[in-house]
């Protein structure tokens, strides 16, 4: 396994210690066949970015899936170290926006039925952030893809989750709207103090956000790189740091393609 | 009834399956094949035309809603379901309206059917209405007077259609 020298930068530093999530030899398959990941075993940090990167099909979607408990491993276990009532936000490729629901009541039904008379403030408030207070009455059909998204992570974020799992969440965006909400989320990360964990087949994306990058290879998935980025943020993609990075995580999927 | 049905078939799989084979089955009886059951079971007056066009109804209604629950989009079901929705509330917040649609389209056909098994049940013994008309036209004989009550069965689908 390739580690790539370095301390971990900013707050992933202190997480480093005690890790918030212990993923424990996860192993997934589907109706008893082949296994979509198999024998998973890496630690999130409270307050890092975790990004992993794989080609189509070797189970980063999966994995997810078990984190969010949308699917249950086949086995390992996950462990929560700050007790398994830890709340997480999700963030899936699409929207997935209600319809019928406005985007005020899109964001508050990521309470669930946790509401309280607070609701509606928190949900103003982080509309303010994601910069969507005045479409608050529009329906997810006026939306553009990137304001739906936007819309999307308000509702992940709403309850004040200490980690937010986002699967490839922007892949359907165009570039310019795709930087934009990257950005914002490194925003909200700064401000609310997520842990985030980022699944992407885009290099670029994960070299640009991640304290970590996870590389998983083959089917079924196997962990085969990890490599810990110390660039100073906001990262620049000119940067020599940044492009030397980004051959080096090309290099272990081209490997991964090869042993695969 | 066929909602509440239709809902609970939806929503629970095990009932989905004890229940639907049994009201496929149902469907496919002609409707007259009810006529004389129904007579026999409930007389000749009020209950047993009711029943009939309640049957007519039913199995649209029933139908459309079974398959606009079975059919939610999953990754609204997920949403759902990460964010703490189970049973009756996951129901009730997102089962039903993602699946109201198509069971306002069940609706729409119940309506219609509902429609023609009025005309049919008043076969039975009724002493006016469209159907107790196309009986008197066919043994009276006449032709002229059955197409003016066909005519008159489509106005009122027509009129039904147009606010649409």
């Amino acid at each position: 396994m390739d580690v790539w020298p370095g301390f971990p930068s900013g707050r992933a530093l202190a997480g480093f210690l005690s890790p918030m999530i212990r993923i424990d030899r996860i192993t997934k398959a589907y109706g008893g066949v082949q296994p979509a990941i198999t024998e998973f075993e890496f630690n999130i940090e409270p307050g890092s970015v975790t990004v992993m990167v794989g080609t189509t099909g070797s189970g980063k979607s999966t994995l997810i899936r078990v984190l969010a408990g949308l699917e249950a491993p086949t086995s390992g276990r996950i462990r929560w170290d700050n007790g398994s009532n830890n709340p997480f936000g999700i963030v899936f490729q699409e929207p997935r926006l209600m319809p019928w629901l406005n985007v005020r009541q899109n964001v508050k039904f990521g309470f669930g039925l946790k509401r309280t008379k607070e609701s509606g403030r928190l949900a103003d408030e982080i509309l303010e952030q994601v910069g969507l207070r005045a479409f608050s009455r529009y329906y997810p059909r006026q939306l553009s893809g990137g304001m739906a998204q936007r819309v999307a992570i308000a509702r992940a974020l709403v309850k004040k989750p200490s980690l937010l799992l986002l699967d490839e969440p922007f892949s359907a965006l165009d570039a310019s709207t795709r930087t934009r909400l990257q950005q914002h989320l490194m925003q909200l990360w700064t401000d609310r103090s997520l842990t985030l964990f980022f699944v992407t087949h885009d290099i670029d994306e994960a070299v640009l956000l991640a304290d970590r990058i996870v590389v998983i290879k083959g089917r079924p998935g196997r962990i085969s790189h990890q490599f810990r980025v110390d660039l100073l943020r906001p990262r620049a993609r000119q940067d020599k740091g940044f492009q030397a990075l980004k051959e080096r995580v090309l290099e272990a999927l081209a490997d991964q393609k090869s042993r695969s | 009834m066929a909602l509440t049905l239709g809902v609970i078939s939806g929503i629970i799989p095990i009932i989905y399956r004890l229940l639907n084979p049994t009201i496929q089955a149902i469907r496919s009886v002609p409707s007259y094949a009810w006529v004389p059951l129904f007579i026999l079971w409930f007389g000749i007056f009020e209950a047993s035309k009711i029943l009939l066009i309640g049957v007519g109804a039913f199995f649209p209604l029933y139908l459309a809603t079974v398959t606009g629950i079975r059919n939610v989009d999953r990754k609204l079901v997920e949403v759902a379901w990460v964010n703490d929705f189970r049973g009756w509330s996951l129901a009730s917040r997102v089962l039903l309206p993602a699946s109201l649609p198509g069971i306002f389209v069940g609706l729409r056909q119940g309506l219609g059917l509902a429609w023609m098994f009025v005309v049919a049940a008043e076969f039975m013994g009724a002493t006016h209405g469209l159907g107790f008309l196309l009986v008197d036209g066919q043994t009276n004989p006449g032709a002229s007077l059955v197409w003016p009550r066909i005519d008159r069965r489509s106005g009122l689908r027509t009129s039904e259609h147009l606010n649409r």
